[in-house]
């Protein structure tokens, strides 16, 4: 008896040596913070950095994955996972790469920040690999609290501050709100794991109960990847947040609470019929709400914010037509989203670097002194609009697409309408940088080195992803053909 | 040898060989892209002459797998449809970059956007799939945006943003239709996939007749009722063309609007067939709107390059009126009147500005006997003002009497047309009454003394102008030159529209 436990933990934690590798990237972190003096503390920031490439290149073989339980069904490895672990960690090494020239973060600060950074990596990690009740409910909260740390790390900055706790109390309430959607599941299954749950389902059907615990549910969720109307946290701590982790924020954390809600329904429900319209006009209001503030805000960072607001009504319209277009959409778009996403703020922080402002009016000038750089951050900004060549068109392209293919044709026309209005707000931050008259940047914009990787390999994956997606398109198939079997009605 | 990707993508490739100028060789940069326009104009005449007239078939097709697991695959090839416009669009940007010589400030941004529109314009004409097709027709958008927002007149952001929602509106509505049209392509054991093949589409007709075709039609058409621009939609023309550097206009009248009508002959009258038959009438309706009330417009205007926009949108009106009569001979008269507009209309662009950069006014009150002081000038904006009235002898009659020809005995439904193009000859008689009157205005009379200096044109313009004056008059004696070109491929559209000749 005693042999079997530890072979089957062993086994496990063989299947999740990319996690069990970031955990002790923690403890390695906390070490060198203590051994390293002040003034070489940002060599912490590179060890990290170079932590995950090497995480990296240890999930890459998660794409290969059939799919496999481990801790008694709690974890499941397969390139489902592996997928949303690679955007987590790419966007942990850009926010660790942005957050070398960050200014405001302070040298002997820097060791608790990366270890921070670290450890939600690792939660976000295995949120994405969640495949029970109580893991998911588990990752999610380590993921939170360790977020409101660093949404607040700015300790002598009020709006820091004012972030921190909106995204805590919204946070901890859509927390208690989960756990009581959860305990409907729980309490008319009595399983908490996906595996138990589908042979309930299977067995016995859907009934209205367990609809109304999963909607329930969905506001955890909502809350997490910001959809409208559990946004309200989303601008502020965005703008409070040390830029870097606005990134991280917007990016990963997001990805990961879109792998959960993906992973979730598709594996305790069968067909969204019964939810499908809650969910495709939370898509609806999500974009529009996030397009239409969007159009006033003249910070850089809360823009950013209300057009990712935006964005997760997109990924959304694809998750309402649920086929495996409609999540192959969901993946795809995600995967544009990271790198458009992220060479916009690697523009913000190095725009920030130069005037120590985040007003996009304080970009005024900025094509006349360096016109090769804003026409690169243009290309991002039309990425985010959606316009060719670029990953966002092709992501919204497939979204679309999922929405007509399952007859969601009204979504499908909100969300071109809101494509235009979307431009509208890009093209202003355009209209600054190119055609505004009283200059404010007289100096060409210095990327320095971390930053210039970040914002070329993004503009490189950008292109790719629309011109050349043809690799993509066949990961996404044979990752979503694998989530998807024979307890699914499409 | 590929020679339409060669043409397509040859000003890009002269777009980032600019980006690579030093800083300050500003002469360099304009060499460099009069250099690799013309080479691309050699180019677009050596298909214009090795072109097969005698058959509808797709020539010089290019064809590749792009995104199998999405039926994309890069697809070019030249029939009737689109030979002509691939000519006129490269000759057109040669003349504009030589033009675009005296533009002074940020000279290698401008010229990058420049050839990338180039690009952008030339791939348009020449795919066949819908991405592509698409990626092309979307990235014209943003040079044009830059090339007004930058370089453009005391308006220019407000024109450069209304130009870009509304073209982009029209196009996100026209993606929408193409991926109705995309899902409606059936899957089949040897397409594993759904095809974006605008080809294989218009054999295919996925959709039923009826509801289905009548929707998406709508959405397509907006698309492109938005570019050409068909009366509601025109409203960011005059600002745009207002605005815009004398250059961009040229292009903008010359090509950009003519991608709305080529993108109804090419994708709606194709694919569609049964959904224009049925739209013909308010087509026809439409076209007469944009004639009458674009020649009375016009009439009205006291800035002459506004004056020339709004003649714009009335001589797309004719186009459109030859092409809702879905006959040969309209059919055919509206590609040529899409080739004439743009030369004719292309060239007064060119002379206004010829007369803005001297007088820095373009106030139509404001001038009075330029005759005596640019005698040359006076005689070449006199000699193209006839042609867009439609003299015979010059370009614009031909292509004029064409449309209303075709109009005239349409089958699809005979009273309502003939009432229809009766009365849009009224356009003609306006269209002659504004140009009329400005010539007087502004050529006759006495001189106004405030323009005693006023030189007449330079070797550039000379070099800008001259030749679309050659080719008006030569298409006004010869227009088979160019109208014979589309007849075999009209002839299959017509046959496939199924219409009574």
């Amino acid at each position: 008896m005693t042999g079997v436990i530890p072979v089957e933990m062993l086994q496990g934690l063989l299947a999740l040596t990319p996690e069990v590798f970031v955990l002790c990237l923690a403890f390695l972190v906390i070490a060198a913070d203590i051994l390293l003096p002040v003034k070489s503390k940002r060599l912490i920031l590179d060890i990290a950095a170079f932590g995950f490439v090497f995480a990296l290149i240890l999930t890459l073989g998660n794409l290969r994955q059939q799919g496999a339980y481990y801790f008694y069904n709690a974890i499941i490895v397969d390139s489902f996972a592996g997928f949303f672990k690679i955007i987590i960690l790419v966007s942990a090494i850009f926010m660790l790469m942005m957050s070398r020239d960050y200014k405001p973060l302070e040298d002997n600060k820097i060791g608790e920040y990366t270890s921070l950074v670290v450890l939600v990596t690792l939660g976000m990690m295995l949120m994405s690999g969640a495949s029970d009740l109580l893991m998911l409910f588990l990752s999610v909260e380590f993921v939170s609290i360790t977020f409101f740390v660093l949404v607040g790390f700015l300790r002598k900055d009020m709006k820091s501050g004012e972030g921190a706790v909106k995204y805590f109390l919204l946070g901890a309430f859509s927390s208690a709100v989960f756990v009581y959607g959860a305990s409907f599941i729980v309490g008319i299954t009595g399983a908490s794991s996906f595996l138990s749950i589908q042979k309930y389902i299977i067995a016995n059907g859907v009934s209205p109960l367990f609809i109304i615990g999963l909607i329930i549910m969905l506001v955890g969720f909502g809350f997490k990847i910001a959809l409208v109307p559990f946004h309200m946290w989303a601008p502020d701590a965005y703008e409070g947040a040390p830029t870097p982790v606005t990134a991280f924020l917007s990016v990963a954390s997001k990805s990961a609470g879109v792998a959960v809600l993906v992973r979730t329904f598709l594996a305790i429900l069968p067909e969204n019929a019964n939810v499908n319209l809650i969910l495709a006009v939370l898509a609806a209001i999500t974009m529009t709400v996030g397009n239409l503030v969007a159009i006033t805000q003249n910070n850089v960072k809360r823009l950013l914010a209300y057009s990712g607001i935006a964005h997760v009504g997109y990924i959304m319209m694809g998750f309402v037509a649920y086929g495996l277009l409609g999540v192959e959409s969901v993946l795809i778009y995600t995967l544009a989203y990271l790198f458009t996403n992220m060479g916009a703020f690697a523009f913000a922080i190095a725009i920030y670097n130069k005037t120590g402002s985040d007003d996009i009016r304080d970009y005024a000038g900025l094509s006349v002194v360096s016109p090769g750089l804003s026409f690169v951050f243009f290309v991002f900004l039309l990425s985010l609009a959606g316009v060719p060549p670029t990953a966002g068109f092709f992501g919204k392209l497939m979204v679309l697409g999922a929405a007509i293919e399952a007859h969601y044709v009204w979504l499908a026309v909100i969300g071109v309408l809101n494509s235009v209005i979307a431009l509208y707000f890009y093209a202003r931050i355009a209209y600054y940088m190119y055609f505004a008259k009283e200059i404010k940047i007289t100096e060409p914009l210095k990327l320095s080195r971390p930053l210039n990787i970040i914002i070329y390999s993004s503009l490189f994956m950008i292109l790719c992803i629309c011109i050349l997606p043809e690799q993509f398109l066949l990961l996404a198939t044979r990752t979503v053909k694998l989530l998807i079997g024979s307890f699914h009605a499409f | 040898m590929p020679i339409l990707t060669l043409i397509t993508f040859l000003p890009l490739v002269g777009a980032i060989v600019i980006l690579f100028a030093p800083k300050g060789k500003d002469n360099l940069v304009r060499w460099v892209s009069a250099v690799v326009t013309f080479l691309t104009m050699v180019l677009g005449f050596y298909v214009f002459f090795t072109f097969n007239r005698g058959t509808a078939d797709l020539q010089f097709v290019e064809r590749a797998a792009w995104i199998p697991s999405f039926g994309i695959s890069y697809f070019m090839g030249l029939d009737g449809l689109s030979m002509a416009m691939l000519v006129l669009t490269p000759f057109l940007s040669f003349l504009a970059a030589v033009y675009s010589f005296n533009i002074k400030e940020r000279v290698k941004e401008y010229f990058f956007f420049f050839l990338l529109l180039e690009t952008g314009m030339i791939g348009v004409f020449v795919a066949l799939d819908f991405f592509l097709f698409y990626i092309f027709w979307e990235i014209t958008l943003v040079p044009m945006y830059f090339l007004i927002g930058i370089w453009g007149g005391p308006r220019k952001e407000y024109a450069a943003i209304k130009f870009f929602l509304y073209t982009l509106f029209g196009s996100v509505v026209m993606l929408l239709g193409i991926l109705a049209l995309y899902l409606s392509s059936p899957i089949t054991a040897a397409n594993p996939t759904h095809t974006f093949d605008i080809i294989e589409l218009s054999k295919i007709h996925g959709l039923t007749p009826g509801f289905q075709q009548y929707i998406v039609y709508a959405a397509l058409f907006l698309g492109f009722a938005i570019k050409v621009p068909i009366f509601p939609f025109h409203t960011w023309l005059p600002d745009a063309h207002v605005e815009a550097p004398t250059a961009v206009s040229v292009i903008l009248a010359g090509v950009l609007l003519k991608m709305g009508t080529y993108g109804l002959l090419r994708i709606s009258y194709t694919i569609l067939p049964e959904a224009t038959k049925y739209f013909a009438i308010p087509l026809l309706i439409l076209a007469f709107i944009n004639i009458v009330y674009g020649a009375f417009v016009a009439m009205a205007q006291k800035d002459l390059k506004k004056m020339i926009a709004y003649s714009s949108v009335n001589h797309m009106g004719y186009c459109l009126l030859g092409m809702a009569a879905l006959s040969t001979v309209g059919l055919n008269g509206a590609i040529l009147q899409m080739v004439t507009h743009g030369i004719i209309t292309g060239a007064l662009f060119f002379l206004v500005g010829v007369i803005y950069d001297r007088a820095h006014t373009r106030d139509i009150e404001g001038f009075g006997g330029l005759m005596t002081k640019m005698p040359v000038y006076a005689g070449i904006m006199i000699l193209t003002c006839l042609g867009s009235l439609g003299l015979p002898g010059l370009a614009g009659f031909v292509s004029e009497f064409m449309c209303f020809s075709g109009a005239f005995s349409s089958t699809v439904n005979p009273v309502v047309f003939k009432i229809f193009t009766g009365l849009s000859v009224a356009g003609l008689v306006i269209t002659a009454a504004y140009f009329l009157i400005m010539i007087q205005k502004v050529f006759m009379g006495p001189l106004n003394p405030k323009w005693k200096d006023l030189p007449d044109m330079t070797v550039r313009e000379y070099i800008a102008i001259v030749p679309l004056i050659v080719l008006m008059l030569l298409l006004g004696v010869m227009p088979l030159i160019a109208s014979g070109i589309s007849v075999e491929s009209v002839n299959s559209l017509v046959a496939l529209l199924g219409v009574k000749i």
